[in-house]
């Protein structure tokens, strides 16, 4: 029974995690890696509850990108986390927060309940809200308290439209009228799509990096799963939804260019790619969609985790946030060229997810010279930004070895997954 | 029997063990391997490849330039970056002619870009090697690009191509099938994005400035990106998916292609750089190929193949001379060199059997874009000549000199017309010919400066919501006030007033004297009750 092994895997994992509030890093990678548990394919029901319905967990093929996804990244970063958070002062229990925070990437997927989801993405929100709020960066206590205020927002909209819907059980969610505005206004809050975004250049940016390097690559990203998980029932105008997605995708281009601090411009950067994510949901075919979807998802997550740990590394190395400031050797030059390149959807998987969303683009003029607008633009940004980073010329560059192997394994692996891709889109 | 598929996985791999080794083996070793592979017939192991008959020039071309690059690029800096970006862009054009699946032809045409942007940033942005240009002022832009310049024109142009074709083959697709042989005809939308995105690569106007300065390239770049890489990707894939176009395209690729033509040749005129001369001639060859592709693609098909021997072996040649004076400029060439730019010269006019077969059916036309050639490449033969033997000059002979044989071809008398365009050989500087018709000022000044406005409005209008957004925290506060205030006056009212009203009232009620209220009452009880009884007696 799957809600057996979910229970075990939660067991473990929880558990480890609590220790890693004391023990730290291997805790915390010991927890993280306990999550792998969570990959065994099934469906098992926990508990029914009066009100709440039947509170299922499952693991099938569509979730399996997302998941893994989020585990490997959270090892990553776990691993790459120690020289940062000596550079930050930070104690021991810091990790005990991110191995909750991945835990609960998990929870928003693997919960088949809204309402759970709901309760995964509170937790989602308070671990990294007190990350933000004892180790960010600047005004850390007033963005900190923004996040919240927005995420919090977010989630409710979500809770109430699904309370309204009155079917928290996914397969069969249905909705109409105010209950699917608010679920998919709740979802489009969390990800930070173009009018909602305001908080997310804040958060992302003065967040510690390595949470940085979870928030923007992975936890907005995963309310994308949410969209094209429950378009279906929630009769949402998915053409024009699409078309909201491609002018995400714009402006969040447009947005980066304002920047000279790279974690401030990579935090731009992902209202950008939320904006793709939202048009790849938003698909009327259903496979189609979920390539767009899922590939762009894990090809995303990747290269902007890459990118942000690479910001961190700076950071510790040469004291600055500043990107025309970045100099580089040719093992930095060689993580940011596959970074900047798979962000930029120029190759690896992320072109992959590109097309397929491309395969979305109604056959009209303007929409499809919006789409080429939109695919362009994340392209041009990304450029510009190693451009910047390229002019700042080469020089010598003193770094821990951890922080570099966590950036270069996440910045290839969008590459390396296009061996996977026959299997990915079977 | 070898497969395609796996003569791709060699190749790829070959650019991967060259990034790391450096030393450029395992690129003349892939194109061995492929070279031979294809003469000897291999074929597709799965139905996502297809065999293509430019796969076989591509590999042998690129083994000549790997054979020249050995001796151009001895003693050069980022040797590793080099040939793993080279083999990468070889492997790329190889996996783009042979792909018969949507998405493998977008991940052959976007390798194609990506190696090329690699490549151009070869050498260092302090490198004078990598320069194009003169550093002059003119049209408000300085005419000086270093190499991450010219990485990101080039790129960023191309894309829009890139983008067009992601969009319109997604569309084929999901509409038709995933695989290209499957595919239907093409509605407008699909066919202009085709078109748009065969122009981008190709550099036809107006898209045609990022192939000059990607001359800031080392020359066996530029030598395999102009003969059989990359732009030819533009009227190749003209040529695959051509029955599937409606009428109208033939009419725009010729349009386009035909002033491209004649803007290329008007720009080679006018160009200092020997490279830049070749590069324009490569746009204006283009022109001319995109301009018959959909009319005659065997034609078209022909005209790829001379000007791929020709312009490669042009290519390597014009480098001979840089290499051997260390200057972007140089005021003499080996003789031997000048012997290959006068066969490649005669290829592409058509006089010479591989030209001539290509030019046999040529529209009359193309025998005004040949006298341009003649004019160009006749300033480069009038430059001295020196004594000079490195054996580089070995496989770019061997371009010019081997085809001849393998593809022959009378000369139609019409050709040799084009030759009196030697004339245009001593003809003097004409200021907007040298200046690129002005184009770069398009790319460098107006679309800079359209793009930034745009992105400062909407960084304005974000900063002024944020900004709104942020103001309505003071609106909250003052909200948190008011209700403070009213909270303490019902407080007040509730748990303040009411207790002193009732305490006040409790205290009078206390400090009254009951038994003399009581004393009165029952006085004024007694009198009411006598009232009655004795109304009661008296009635």
């Amino acid at each position: 029974m799957y809600s057996d092994v979910f229970l075990l895997a939660t067991a473990i994992s929880g558990f480890i995690a609590l220790a890693a509030l004391r023990l730290g890093l291997p805790a915390a990678l010991a927890a993280t890696s306990a999550m792998l548990l969570y990959l065994v394919p099934g469906k098992g029901t926990l508990a029914v509850l009066p009100y709440v319905g039947e509170v299922a967990v499952s693991m099938d093929f569509y979730k399996l990108p997302f998941v893994v996804t989020s585990v490997i990244l959270g090892l990553l970063v776990a691993f790459y986390s120690p020289p940062y958070l000596r550079h930050l002062g930070a104690p021991r229990w810091y990790y005990g927060l991110h191995v909750l925070y991945v835990l609960s990437f998990i929870y928003i997927i693997l919960f088949e309940n809204l309402i759970f989801v709901f309760i995964a993405l509170e937790l989602s929100i308070i671990t990294s809200f007190l990350l933000i709020w004892y180790f960010g960066y600047g005004n850390r206590r007033f963005v900190a308290l923004l996040y919240f205020v927005w995420a919090q927002v977010g989630s409710i909209l979500f809770l109430v439209g699904v309370a309204i819907s009155g079917t928290p059980t996914a397969d069969v969610f249905k909705s109409a009228g105010v209950a699917s505005w608010l679920v998919l206004l709740g979802l489009l809050i969390k990800m930070g799509t173009a009018g909602v975004h305001f908080w997310l250049p804040y958060a992302h940016a003065e967040a510690p990096t390595p949470l940085s390097a979870l928030l923007s690559p992975v936890h907005v990203g995963l309310m994308a799963y949410w969209i094209w998980r429950l378009k279906a029932g929630a009769g949402w105008p998915l053409d024009a939804l699409f078309l909201y997605g491609l002018v995400t995708t714009v402006y969040g281009s447009l947005l980066v260019f304002r920047e000279t601090d790279f974690k401030r411009a990579l935090a731009d950067s992902t209202v950008a790619n939320m904006g793709l994510l939202v048009a790849a949901a938003a698909i009327r075919n259903q496979s189609v969609s979920y390539a767009a979807t899922s590939l762009l998802f894990v090809g995303h997550a990747y290269a902007k985790a890459a990118l942000f740990m690479l910001a961190g590394l700076y950071i510790v190395a040469l004291h600055t946030r500043s990107i025309g400031e970045a100099r580089w050797d040719r093992h930095l030059l060689a993580v940011s060229v596959l970074g900047f390149v798979a962000l930029a959807g120029l190759f690896g998987i992320n072109l992959i997810g590109k097309a397929y969303v491309a395969a979305g683009v109604p056959p009209l003029l303007y929409t499809a010279v919006l789409a080429v607008a939109a695919l362009v633009s994340t392209a041009v940004y990304s450029l510009y930004l190693f451009n910047q980073m390229y002019r700042a010329g080469e020089g010598k560059v003193e770094y821990p070895a951890e922080m570099y192997a966590a950036v270069l394994a996440a910045a290839a692996a969008p590459y390396l997954l296009l061996l996977v891709l026959p299997l990915w889109l079977a | 029997m070898a497969s395609l598929e796996l003569l791709l996985a060699v190749a790829f791999a070959a650019a991967l063990l060259d990034f790391f080794a450096t030393r450029g083996y395992a690129a003349a070793a892939a194109g061995i391997v492929m070279l031979a592979g294809l003469l000897w017939g291999a074929g597709p192991a799965t139905p996502y490849l297809k065999p293509s008959e430019f796969a076989a020039f591509v590999a042998g071309v690129y083994l000549a330039i790997v054979a020249y690059s050995h001796f151009y690029m001895r003693g050069a800096e980022r040797l590793g970056w080099f040939w793993g970006w080279m083999g990468t862009f070889f492997g790329s054009m190889e996996l783009f002619l042979l792909a018969d699946h949507w998405v493998l032809l977008l991940l052959g045409w976007a390798g194609l870009d990506l190696a090329s942007w690699g490549l151009i940033m070869t050498y260092r942005d302090n490198d004078e090697m990598g320069f194009v240009g003169d550093g002059s002022r003119a049209g408000g832009i300085t005419w000086l690009w270093p190499p991450s310049s010219s990485a990101i024109r080039a790129i960023v142009t191309v894309e829009v191509g890139t983008a067009s074709l992601l969009v319109a083959s997604a569309y084929m697709a999901v509409h038709h099938s995933p695989f290209i042989s499957g595919w239907g005809h093409a509605d407008n939308v699909a066919t202009a994005l085709f078109l748009v995105a065969a122009f981008a690569k190709a550099a036809q106007l107006p898209f045609t400035d990022w192939l000059l300065t990607a001359m800031s390239a080392p020359t066996p770049v530029s030598a395999l990106l102009h003969s059989s890489t990359m732009v030819k990707a533009g009227p190749i894939l003209l040529l695959k998916l051509g029955h599937l176009l409606p009428h109208w395209a033939a009419e725009a690729a010729f349009l386009v292609g035909f002033a491209t033509a004649f803007a290329g040749g008007l720009i080679a005129l006018g160009q200092r750089e020997p490279k830049l001369v070749l590069a324009a001639s490569t746009a204006s060859y283009l022109g001319m190929i995109t301009a018959i592709a959909l009319e005659n693609p065997k034609e078209a098909a022909m005209l790829i193949y001379a000007h791929g021997f020709a312009k490669a072996a042009l290519f390597m040649a014009v480098g001979h001379g840089i290499y051997a004076s260390h200057s972007r400029f140089p005021q003499s060439y080996p003789l031997i060199a000048k012997v290959v730019i006068l066969l490649g010269m005669l290829i592409l006019v058509g006089v010479l059997p591989v030209g001539a077969l290509a030019k046999s059916e040529a529209p009359l036309w193309t025998v005004a874009v040949s006298a341009l050639t003649v004019g160009y490449l006749g300033k480069l033969l009038r430059l001295p000549a020196t004594n000079d033997w490195e054996p580089m000059w070995i496989p770019y002979t061997a371009l010019v000199v081997v085809p001849n044989f393998l593809f022959i071809g009378a000369p139609p008398p019409v050709v040799l017309l084009s030759l009196a365009g030697g004339v245009l050989a001593f003809a003097g500087e004409v200021e907007v010919l040298r200046r690129r018709l002005y184009l770069p000022v398009l790319f460098d000044r107006v679309v800079p400066s359209a793009f930034r406005a745009t992105w400062r409005l909407a960084a304005a209008v974000d900063r002024a919501v944020d900004r709104a957004l942020q103001s309505s925290a003071s609106l909250w506060r003052l909200a948190v006030d008011l209700v403070t205030v009213v909270d303490w006056l019902v407080d007040a009212a509730l748990h303040d007033g009411l207790v002193s009203a009732v305490r006040r009232a409790s205290a009078q009620v206390a400090g009254l004297k009951i038994e003399y209220y009581l004393y009165m009452a029952g006085v004024a009880a007694a009198f009411i009750i006598a009232v009655v009884l004795a109304l009661g007696i008296w009635s």
